[in-house]
């Protein structure tokens, strides 16, 4: 036993930074998301954060960021901030639906992101990118879209794109590789607790794990 | 413990390596009440030289145990009957049996002979070199992946072109480790891909006491400290010169 406490005693670890896992919320909060859909928004937000929170590896690895495309155009709400320090400041709804220029705004973050992490020696997950949206778009959308789906071919992120009651969910099913998904009423808190504990799952798996995401029958329309 | 462990004596003056090698299963597959999925093996040869093989089995893989142990023994006993490296991986492939991606697994092996070292490996885990002035050096580079959880497995269609190799004389060399995924957040400084001092100085100096055992090794794998960092099984086999 006192050679065990030599090794355990003498061993220094290497100070790594946590791997990262880039999550980016692209949300739509034009003038129809107003009322009660916005509202229904934040409270999944707080949920989100909240739920991250409860995952001490999580915490550290998910780094979250919003953009949000409305009256005011595209704002990056939310710059990439760790799950440890992410609270979310309540969103308002007004204006048109430039979702064009807000998934460009989003692509354009992962990948400065994704360079900032090889600038700073810092290893990292497939980054995500989350939409959602309760229209269409009223700016050019389909050269982002060409973009979206060249990302996904490359492996650079997985776009996932999920329509509230009124989107059209053809033009979704045109930018997003993956089907997208229809949100059941304004089931937000049960969509924002799916997403940080697919999160969490990704932000732990190792090489070879096929993460199963947990079922979206919580909150999507099936 | 999970995986393999075989030592075979050899005659004493044909030595030229002395090793130690532990394997520890991960609070993940112990909070699932499930065997670890590291494999180590070591053989000495009959000219004194020592093969080391250590493997991952992927999460994912039913029969993830089941492979890693295949590739290390089939990895070991071709080394030992004199195949080369590269040969040695084509039976160790073939051990994974007719569905190979159902025995997913990661395959590292050293053959450390009197006047040299030579590595190979499919998919991540390292295998480091100790010079005799103390510095480190990985042996074989790390493939251009950009994901931090995915590799390349000795079961995948494309493996070959994973496979890398690197000989070293051994006649400047202190030490070799060959360690599995689950320790490179603790041994190796990821942003340079370089082996961490602080690890390896206590670890080697360690390894070349003669009353250190591999008892000793496998429970400081499986200490509170390393679990608190990694929840991944942990495998870390130690060369040592000889004079």
């Amino acid at each position: 036993m006192a050679r065990m406490t030599q090794l355990d005693l003498s061993v220094e670890f290497a100070t790594n930074p946590e791997p990262r896992c880039a999550c980016v919320l692209l949300l739509d909060v034009s003038g129809s998301m107003s009322g009660r859909p916005i509202d229904a928004l934040n409270e999944g937000l707080r949920a989100f954060s909240a739920d991250l929170a409860t995952d001490s590896l999580a915490r550290q690895r998910v780094e979250v960021a919003i953009v949000t495309f409305g009256g005011a155009g595209v704002t990056v709400e939310q710059d990439f901030v760790t799950a440890a320090g992410f609270e979310p400041r309540s969103l308002s709804a007004t204006g048109g639906t430039p979702m064009g220029a807000a998934i460009d705004k989003a692509l354009s973050l992962v990948d400065d992101r994704k360079r900032q992490y090889r600038e700073n020696g810092i290893v990292y997950y497939r980054p995500w990118v989350f939409l959602i949206t309760d229209g269409e778009p009223t700016d050019s959308w389909q050269e982002s879209a060409a973009k979206v789906r060249a990302a996904e071919e490359a492996n650079g992120l997985a776009f996932f794109a999920v329509g509230v009651e009124g989107a059209n969910m053809g033009v979704l099913s045109q930018i997003a590789v993956r089907p997208p998904l229809k949100l059941d009423g304004l089931k937000f808190v049960e969509l924002f607790v799916w997403l940080s504990r697919s999160q969490r799952a990704v932000s732990t798996s190792k090489p070879g794990d096929q993460t199963a995401l947990p079922t979206v029958e919580g909150w999507a329309v099936v | 413990m999970g995986g393999r462990l075989t030592t075979v004596p050899a005659d004493a003056a044909l030595r030229c390596w002395r090793t130690l090698a532990a394997t520890a299963t991960g609070a993940g597959h112990l909070a699932r009440d499930e065997p670890g999925e590291d494999a180590v093996e070591v053989r000495v040869r009959d000219d004194g030289a020592v093969v080391i093989a250590v493997a991952d089995g992927a999460g994912s893989a039913p029969e993830a145990r089941e492979g890693s142990a295949a590739a290390v023994a089939a990895a070991v006993d071709a080394c030992s009957s004199g195949a080369c490296l590269e040969d040695a991986f084509e039976l160790a492939r073939n051990a994974l049996g007719d569905d190979p991606p159902r025995r997913a697994t990661t395959l590292l092996v050293a053959v450390l002979g009197a006047d040299a070292v030579e590595v190979a490996q499919v998919g991540d885990g390292y295998a480091i070199a100790r010079r005799a002035d103390g510095s480190y050096e990985v042996l074989v580079p790390g493939a251009d992946r950009e994901y931090v959880n995915e590799t390349t497995f000795l079961s995948s269609a494309n493996w070959r072109s994973d496979l890398r190799i690197g000989v070293l004389p051994a006649d400047d060399l202190s030490g070799v480790a060959l360690l599995t995924d689950g320790l490179q957040l603790v041994a190796v400084e990821l942003a340079t891909d370089t082996p961490f001092p602080g690890f390896f100085d206590p670890v080697f100096s360690w390894a070349s006491d003669e009353g250190s055992s591999e008892d000793d090794l496998a429970a400081f794998l499986a200490s509170p400290r390393i679990a608190e960092r990694t929840d991944d099984d942990v495998t870390l086999a130690l060369a040592v010169r000889l004079p």
